[in-house]
């Protein structure tokens, strides 16, 4: 999937009444199966930039385009059903659904999508939960499972679709070093393994060495500071080829 | 997992039980309301149609002492409460001279019990009564023969039972037509003689002897001589007083007749048990239209039930909304989901209102059977259900637009991310 920001601006209105512009962004480009690390400390914006690329915040201006289709000017239910089929979020609280098992949690987008036939739910769903490494824990609920289960069951479900886009929004904040090392590996083996585009946003500087390009969002705006010569910014977009 | 629904109603069903109490409470509610109103049409359907069937067989027209008819017909066909009174014997006598417009009379006698139930005093021509002209009689001997002198009896089949008597005991009778009216025992003794087949009528539970065996009884208690034996008693007995006719007239235009008759006479009273009978389903009526009233009361109470339960769930749910609305669901699949949670929730309640409702109709019937002695049919009524299906759909429907609004506005960011 290639993405294009142009011109992208958000702002909040603030208790006191004050508008707060969160995020500047003049262009950016992402093309096809590119892994990206966004940084920036918290309050950055970075979450603000996932929620708008998910389709789930409108711009204050700007458009961002999805294989030159414009996000925005989508009706919502057409942005929603591109979100069910194409896009894959893994929100930072993870967010399962307690009341549901860890099957049924990963076989949702299943559901809103509807593409899949329901007879391959299950087996669907299965495959996710075991390319996690939590087939035996199909039928736990959430409240049973460790924080880094359900952070995996919460990729399971954000990939069964197949998405070309994986939004990862702090997947491993709560997470040690060795359980986060072991849910990245997955991630982005998964999303090579698919050609899925992945953003990822994290402030933990030890996920730098795990990906070539590397994006900061900082007051607001966004430079490239991927580790290698010639690094510039944002603006003009970089031209990459697929990572 | 999800193979027998629709994805949306799967998710609404997994979500109802989520909060079982949630869901329960008010689906009981409704089941109540539903339940409530089965039970009063069933009952009231059941109660109509076992006092019609225990009345059947007992002919056209009943005459008794002057007085209230609806009592004489509930006394004399269902054997509840006390008798109107006696009247001459004299009037049964031209009933049976009457042949132009009298095809059958039956003459009953009231006035004493044997452990609750009922003696009546009658003759053969009870064995007559059928409940249409080409149907066997009604009244069946099952063991033994029918009475054919002073003294002996024959058993209704529940009598028989209720009473653990057989043929060839012998037994006294107390003065009253029910337990506890009049302790003391007449001092003749019966014979029983016969034992009728079950009639399924609520003369099951009664006692038959001699109309002149009654009259004797208390003829001879109230002999101060108290020297004669009782046989001589009976045979001797003048004809005295009875306290009903049943009478199948030759035709229509005749029943008519008979009934101007006496409405005319001072001697005595005749009533249509059809048209008493009416009365009485009127008055049963509207005793159904109160509690079904109370029924709708209680289903509006059901309705404020499923909104507030709806409605205060969904500020615990919005995240949950907010979830499956960032995992690409529409604001209309959301917003029918939520509706089909309340659908669902009615819809499990007006089931279980079915079940309690028929449930409980069933207990009651079984009540008033035992301590009436009419057999009370519970029957399926189909004509309620659309209209116990539209109303508690369409109050569930009513009361989850609002939450389902609700959840449909739920702002994702807002709620994911603030």
């Amino acid at each position: 999937m290639h993405i294009q920001i142009s011109g992208l601006q958000h702002t909040f209105t603030t208790p006191s009444g004050e508008a707060h512009r969160v995020l500047d962004i003049a262009a950016w480009t992402l093309e096809s199966g590119e892994q990206v690390l966004l940084r920036g400390v918290s309050g950055s914006g970075k979450t603000t930039l996932l929620n708008i690329m998910a389709g789930l915040l409108k711009p204050t201006q700007g458009t961002i385009t999805f294989d030159k289709r414009d996000l925005y000017a989508l009706a919502e239910p057409l942005r929603d059903r591109l979100r069910a089929r194409a896009i894959g979020y893994v929100f930072q609280q993870h967010y399962l659904l307690a009341h549901l098992t860890a099957l049924e949690n990963v076989i949702l987008p299943l559901g809103f999508d509807g593409r899949a036939p329901k007879s391959d739910w299950r087996k669907l769903g299965m495959s996710m939960l075991d390319a996690v490494g939590l087939a035996d824990f199909a039928r736990y609920r959430p409240a049973k499972m460790s924080t880094g289960q359900r952070l995996r069951v919460a990729v399971a479900r954000a990939l069964v679709n197949s998405p070309a886009l994986l939004l990862a929004d702090e997947p491993t904040a709560a997470l040690d070093a060795e359980s986060s090392a072991h849910v990245l590996n997955l991630i982005q083996s998964l999303c090579s393994a698919s050609g899925a585009t992945l953003i990822l946003s994290s402030h933990d500087p030890a996920l730098e060495s795990r990906f070539t390009r590397m994006l900061t969002l900082q007051a607001g705006r966004l430079s490239d500071t991927s580790p290698r010569p010639g690094t510039q910014s944002v603006m003009p977009a970089p031209e990459r080829s697929q990572a | 997992m999800t193979s027998f629904l629709p994805f949306n109603l799967w998710l609404a069903w997994r979500n109802l039980w989520s909060r079982p109490l949630h869901t329960l409470i008010p689906a009981l509610v409704i089941g109540l309301s539903v339940a409530l109103s089965i039970a009063v049409a069933a009952l009231g359907d059941g109660v109509r149609q076992g006092i019609i069937a225990a009345s059947d067989p007992f002919g056209v027209l009943v005459i008794g002492a002057k007085g209230s008819s609806q009592q004489l017909v509930l006394n004399t066909l269902l054997l509840q409460g006390l008798p109107v009174g006696n009247f001459p014997f004299s009037v049964y006598e031209s009933l049976q001279a009457n042949t132009d417009k009298v095809a059958l009379a039956v003459p009953l006698a009231f006035g004493d019990n044997l452990g609750g139930a009922r003696i009546i005093g009658t003759d053969a021509t009870l064995l007559e009564l059928r409940t249409a002209q080409n149907q066997p009689p009604y009244f069946q001997i099952a063991s033994g023969r029918y009475f054919q002198a002073h003294f002996e009896a024959v058993l209704g089949a529940s009598a028989a039972r209720a009473l653990g008597l057989s043929i060839g005991d012998r037994f006294q009778a107390a003065h009253g037509v029910e337990l506890g009216l009049e302790e003391d025992l007449h001092d003749e003794a019966y014979t029983v003689v016969g034992i009728f087949a079950p009639s399924q009528s609520v003369y099951d539970t009664a006692v038959f002897v001699s109309y002149q065996s009654i009259w004797a009884a208390h003829e001879a208690e109230e002999d101060e001589r108290g020297a004669q034996s009782l046989i001589i008693a009976a045979e001797d007995a003048d004809p005295q007083q009875l306290t009903a006719v049943l009478v199948r007239p030759t035709g229509f235009a005749q029943a008519n007749q008979l009934w101007q008759e006496f409405y005319s006479g001072t001697e005595a009273q005749a009533a249509f048990p059809g048209q008493e009978l009416g009365g009485l389903f009127d008055l049963l009526g509207q005793a159904e239209r109160v509690l079904t009233a109370v029924g709708w009361l209680v289903l509006g109470i059901a309705a404020l039930t499923v909104f507030l339960s709806m409605y205060s769930a969904m500020a615990a749910r919005e995240q949950a909304i907010a979830i499956m609305r960032g995992l690409g669901s529409s604001q209309p699949t959301i917003f029918i989901m939520i509706l089909a949670e309340t659908l669902m929730l009615t819809l499990l309640g007006a089931l279980l209102g079915r079940v309690l409702g028929y449930a409980t109709a069933g207990a009651l019937a079984g009540l008033i059977s035992d301590q009436s002695a009419i057999a009370i049919p519970i029957r399926f009524l189909p004509a309620l259900e659309p209209l116990l299906w539209i109303l508690p759909l369409g109050v569930g429907l009513a009361a989850g637009l609002i939450p389902a609004a609700m959840a449909y506005r739920v702002s994702v960011s807002e709620k994911l991310f603030t």
